[in-house]
């Protein structure tokens, strides 16, 4: 799994989860890039 | 990578507190904040994240986590903070006009896990996830 990824499952998700009462927010600095954090097996 | 889910206060300067289960608080300045010794200052998760020399990633599931409040809520400091200082990244649960939701049972007591962190959690199970 790449953090842009998991942060695209959040944007859609979340707001679903909640009743579109909660929106997550992400902040990446411009020197780090898009990279793999996670393995699904 | 740091995951934070729970309770979380500012202080009058803005500074962040990560407020555990058993935290003790006390009266200063007319504002209840958590008594030092048994709260975490932000400041001592930015610290540790400019420690490490690769990327980091930050999960922030906390009231009012994306953003200031006019509540006196204001997590920015943290945020700005952590992204500004280390190569980390914010994952925030909430923006600054939202509360941050707990998954709770209707008629229960007991602690809830926070809506957002189980999106996080689950992500990578999720089917559509997988490559």
């Amino acid at each position: 799994m790449t953090v842009d990824a998991l942060n695209l499952y959040m944007k859609i998700n979340v707001p679903k989860l909640t009743g579109e009462q909660q929106h997550p927010v992400d902040l990446r600095p411009h020197a780090v890039r898009n990279f793999d954090f996670a393995m699904v097996p | 990578m740091v995951f934070l889910s729970g309770h979380g206060m500012t202080g009058p300067s803005g500074d962040y507190y990560f407020v555990s289960y058993n935290a003790k608080m006390e009266s200063k300045r007319g504002r209840l904040l958590p008594v030092r010794a048994t709260s975490v200052p932000g400041s001592e998760f930015t610290n540790a994240l400019k420690l490490l020399s690769g990327n980091a990633l930050f999960f922030f599931d906390t009231c009012f986590a994306g953003d200031a409040t006019e509540s006196g809520l204001d997590y920015n400091k943290l945020i700005n903070g952590v992204a500004g200082k280390a190569n980390a990244i914010v994952f925030a649960s909430s923006t600054g006009a939202e509360l941050s939701h707990e998954r709770a049972t209707i008629g229960s007591t007991a602690p809830s896990p926070r809506r957002c962190s189980m999106a996080w959690l689950e992500a990578p199970t999720t089917t559509t996830m997988a490559r």
